[in-house]
């Protein structure tokens, strides 16, 4: 070792937990808990070399009393393991065969048309054009995801693309995976036949139990959709399998309290787990917020409600995760990336997944697709019609995005303890303070993932027997143990 | 290894060759051993004989062939076994066909001194090449598995390479561990050469004591941690199939489940985990007082590490262990890990009904283990 | 608190830091937390000392609690800069390794 010092610091960030004691994570997001009184000695250096937090800090390369290069090795095989998300470029693609949709839900953030309307179709030159531009991302795995208003409604459009994108990948033989968001009300015994044949999978929504899930989201003509919806999802999982039918939900203000009545219906409903989401400042939504908007302390406080209940139920038998908490568990305790597109430091916002809109244009994440339907082209990247595939993916435009959402250059989260878990959403902080950088201070976002990282850290902290085994279920997706499922 | 004696007459240097006994003295074309307590005329065609009785004819004996006599448990030998007879009179078991465990022994060398090493080693140059390719093509191409150890066989450089092509020649269907710290495989055009051999089902056996250079370091006695690592990087950049083998000693049992979490977060792709009960022979006998803590005594930190790798989806057993002195949620990790010739079950055993799955001892643990043991 | 003199004035509180004890970056990094809950102004007041005023955005704030906050995130950001020296260029070592790897790391370590 040089100098007089007996030790040499490696790169962490750390944060006070409470009065007593400090949270201290290494470059690669390896945390540590030390009390006050050993933080105090780690930075001046008078912590004992033989004491086994001295050791702890070692392996973590946190310090180390010996080599330094080998601990920048190790370091950064596990920095480029934590990046790997990056590696294949874009993977996911969204595209909207039809705006128009025959839901008429109370939070829809997509300015949705008619299902008469005409002139919202992706004509089929323009889903010809989309299936090729796609196809030149050279990722090895692409997921082609239909999104809308209601895909379905333009199911031809649908058939089109999957059959030209098959059609291509027997040359490109990439691993293609298809996805259908719908509301499954249109669902039929033919359509289902379709995705069977062709492997589509389906992604719908749930936002609980009848009473509420047709309040949240009614069909136009103000019909009600819970009823069909539990018929068709028992015939989708008939067809298609249990495991290719997922479900999701938002919350406006009047779900913040039925948390636990949500939860019980997707376990009536044999799903596995939950993505508990807080409502996002886009369209309907953000116009609609003084009746379903709320304070984002009020949703964290009932998420961590939700939490303890699930994990409850776990303890007692019923396995069953919570889709967020999963993420967050998964880039706490495993050495692994994770590829979620709206929290990943650089953000996902094309170079991870991109949108292909019914009349061509590509926005940088669904999210942009929203803001141009509300008169903000700022996430336009192009069109495939007219733009080419360098100017879309590799564009200025694209670039100064990515440039600007790397955590690790904002002020705040350049230094956040939590930064290794966390991830930038350009977009939203645009629709919600002006401009696409962080402003970690008074972000939403910074106050609901800082609050639910920290209530983690809480229950990790206690080593509870049964609480970890109960994570570790949710990471690895399935029970311990072979215990069985409700 | 397993060894016999007897008196040796016309044996001027050691001989390898393979068992056959009445009734299979034709199995093998060459090479062949007869064992009996007979021999006649016909013993003389074959590389050598082995026999229990005291005198023979003597027209035998001038026939210049190879005679051990007065040989006891002539019964431990088997058909298909491949011995060396050497002229001192001991019968090296080199191979045992009816055995799991079987080894290849390549060198003496090593270029750690691990305070729990059970093999004698030596820092001179000790390389058994010779006698390895010789042996290798008499095993049985059925055999399931075969290992490779020493000493530290990657020291032989090229030879180590020879030996594993050998076996990839005359074995395509056994699969091979090597037991080796690393150290070597640091280089990375090392790692390379030994892939490019290419062989259909390898996998590397690397010590790991401890999450820190300091108490690994300690007990390997030697600067290896940091080299036995990039060994490790190296070989997992080819997708080698590894696997991390750690001794409980009284130096690093309270750090085993802080080494748990170390290896899921630095080698994740280990295809295995072993803890393993020491073998107190040699260096691990002589350093007794320092490294001997009764298992029972760390079982605790033992159950924790496991249950920190199995949560993570970990391959984790444990070897050389009794189940008596294991917690039960454990007896599901344990195998019966020590090899035939030098595994034992002790008075206190008694009859135990759970002798059939346990492990049972090493011979030369006859005196020391546990204090806790006890028939179930 | 050492280095750091309190001022509660009218519904304002004035800190003034002994720039001797913490850098101007520290004073920096830690008012840039706190502008969701109050207005920031930051001035030099003599050749020792840096003023920080701080005029809430909600009335019902505690200034005696926040000051405390304050002196504490203001101690942890001058802890973490007298780190961050330490490092070197350690950090962009492991990000260099982990994408376009270094023949020799060793060569490469300024501490």
């Amino acid at each position: 070792m040089n100098n007089a010092k007996p030790y040499q610091l490696l790169p962490f960030r750390f944060m006070r937990l409470n009065n007593n004691k400090f949270l201290v994570v290494n470059e690669v997001g390896e945390y540590i808990f030390l009390p006050n009184e050993n933080f105090d000695k780690l930075v001046n250096y008078t912590l004992d070399r033989q004491c086994s937090t001295f050791l702890d800090l070692k392996a973590k390369h946190i310090l180390t009393d010996t080599y330094v290069a080998p601990a920048i090795d190790m370091l950064a095989v596990k920095y480029r393991t934590k990046k790997a998300f990056l590696y294949n470029f874009t993977s996911l693609h969204m595209v909207v065969p039809t705006l128009r949709c025959n839901s008429n839900c109370i939070y829809c953030q997509v300015s949705k048309k008619d299902p008469n309307a005409v002139g919202f179709d992706m004509d089929k030159k323009t889903a010809r054009k989309t299936v090729e531009t796609i196809f030149i991302s050279p990722s090895p795995c692409i997921k082609i995801e239909f999104q809308g208003g209601e895909p379905l409604l333009n199911f031809n459009r649908l058939k089109y693309i999957v059959n030209y994108a098959q059609k291509l990948n027997k040359k490109h033989k990439r691993d293609l995976v298809f996805v259908v968001c719908t509301n499954l009300t249109l669902i039929t015994p033919a359509i289902l036949k379709f995705f069977k044949k062709h492997n589509i999978s389906i992604s719908t929504s749930l936002d609980g139990p009848c009473d509420l899930h047709n309040k949240n989201r009614p069909l136009q003509n103000n019909k009600l959709s819970h009823g069909k919806f539990v018929a068709n999802l028992k015939l989708s999982r008939e067809t298609l399998g249990r495991g290719n039918v997922s479900a999701l939900m938002t919350t406006p203000r009047h779900s913040l309290d039925q948390f636990k009545k949500i939860i019980d219906e997707y376990i009536r409903l044999g799903f596995h787990n939950i993505f508990i989401r807080n409502l996002n400042p886009y369209g309907g939504a953000k116009q609609e917020s003084k009746t379903i908007g709320y304070a984002i302390e009020d949703f964290v406080s009932k998420y961590k409600d939700a939490l303890n209940y699930i994990i409850e139920l776990n303890l007692k038998g019923t396995y069953f995760a919570e889709s967020f908490a999963t993420l967050l568990l998964q880039r706490i305790l495993t050495p692994f990336t994770t590829g979620f597109v709206d929290l990943q430091s650089p953000a996902g916002v094309g170079i991870e997944g991109a949108v292909y809109d019914y009349n061509g244009n590509v926005y940088a994440s669904d999210e942009g697709r929203m803001l141009a339907a509300m008169g903000d082209q700022e996430f336009l990247l192009g069109n495939v019609t007219t733009t080419s595939y360098s100017q879309i993916f590799g564009g200025d435009k694209l670039r100064s995005l990515i440039t600007k959402s790397c955590l690790e250059a904002m002020p705040i989260c350049s230094h956040c303890a939590l930064q290794s878990y966390c991830g930038a959403d350009p977009v939203r902080n645009y629709a919600e303070h002006g401009d696409v950088e962080c402003h970690a201070a008074t972000s939403n976002t910074c106050k609901k993932c800082r609050s639910i990282l920290l209530y983690l850290f809480e229950l990790i902290e206690r080593n509870d027997r049964d609480i970890n085994r109960v994570f570790w279920s949710w990471i690895n997706r399935s029970p311990f143990e072979g215990r069985a499922e409700n | 290894m397993r060894m016999l004696s007897g008196c040796s007459y016309n044996c001027k240097k050691p001989l390898i060759g393979r068992i056959v006994k009445n009734g299979t003295e034709s199995k093998y074309k060459y090479n062949s051993i007869l064992v009996t307590d007979s021999p006649t005329k016909k013993a003389i065609k074959h590389l050598g004989v082995v026999t229990d009785t005291k005198e023979i004819d003597s027209s035998l004996l001038s026939s210049g062939v190879p005679f051990f006599l007065g040989v006891a448990r002539t019964d431990e030998l088997k058909v298909g076994d491949v011995i060396r007879l050497n002229p001192d009179g001991v019968i090296d078991v080199l191979y045992e066909k009816e055995s799991p465990h079987n080894a290849l022994f390549v060198t003496e060398q090593c270029n750690c001194s691990c305070i729990i090493c059970p093999q004698y080693t030596t820092k001179k140059k000790s390389d058994l090449t010779d006698s390895v390719l010789e042996l290798i093509p008499l095993i049985d191409p059925h055999t399931p598995t075969l290992n490779i150890t020493g000493g530290e066989p990657s020291l032989l450089g090229d030879n180590f390479f020879k030996i594993v092509q050998f076996c990839k020649k005359y074995l395509p269907n056994t699969a091979l561990q090597v037991l080796s710290n690393g150290i070597r495989f640091s280089d990375f055009e090392f790692t390379k050469s030994f892939v490019n051999i290419n062989h259909p089902d390898i996998q590397i056996g690397i010590p790991l004591y401890s999450d820190n250079d300091t108490d690994h370091n300690n007990i390997v006695q030697t600067n290896g941690f940091y080299k036995t690592i990039k060994g490790m990087h190296n070989l997992a950049l080819f997708q080698q199939k590894i696997e991390i083998r750690t001794v409980i000693t009284a130096l690093n049992y309270r750090r085993l489940p802080q080494l748990a979490e170390f290896i899921y977060r630095n080698f994740p792709f280990v295809i295995h985990i072993a803890f393993m009960g020491m073998e107190t022979r040699e260096l691990a006998r002589q350093n007794l007082n320092q490294v001997w803590v009764d298992p029972y005594e760390y079982r605790q930190y033992l159950e924790d590490a496991i249950e920190i790798l199995y949560l993570r989806k970990m391959n984790v057993s444990i070897y050389n262990h009794q189940l008596c002195i294991l917690p039960k949620a454990l007896w599901k990790f344990a195998s019966k890990s020590i090899s035939l010739w030098k595994n034992i079950y002790i008075s206190e055993c008694g009859s135990c009904t759970q002798k059939q799955l346990c492990g049972g001892f090493f011979a030369s643990c006859q005196d020391i283990h546990s204090k806790y043991i006890h028939a179930l | 608190m050492d280095g750091i003199l309190k001022r509660f004035e009218k519904k304002a509180l004035t800190l003034e830091v002994n720039k001797e004890l913490y850098q101007k970056e520290a004073i920096l990094f830690a008012a840039h937390k706190f502008i969701n809950r109050c207005f920031i102004t930051i001035e030099p007041s003599s050749e020792k000392y840096i003023n920080v005023l701080f005029r809430p955005k909600d009335e019902n704030l505690q200034l005696d609690d926040f000051a405390l906050e304050f002196c504490n995130e203001l101690l942890d950001q001058q802890v973490r800069l007298n780190i961050e020296k330490s490092y070197g260029n350690i950090r962009e070592l492991i990000v260099k390794q982990a994408f376009c790897p270094i023949e020799n790391i060793q060569n490469e370590i300024k501490i």
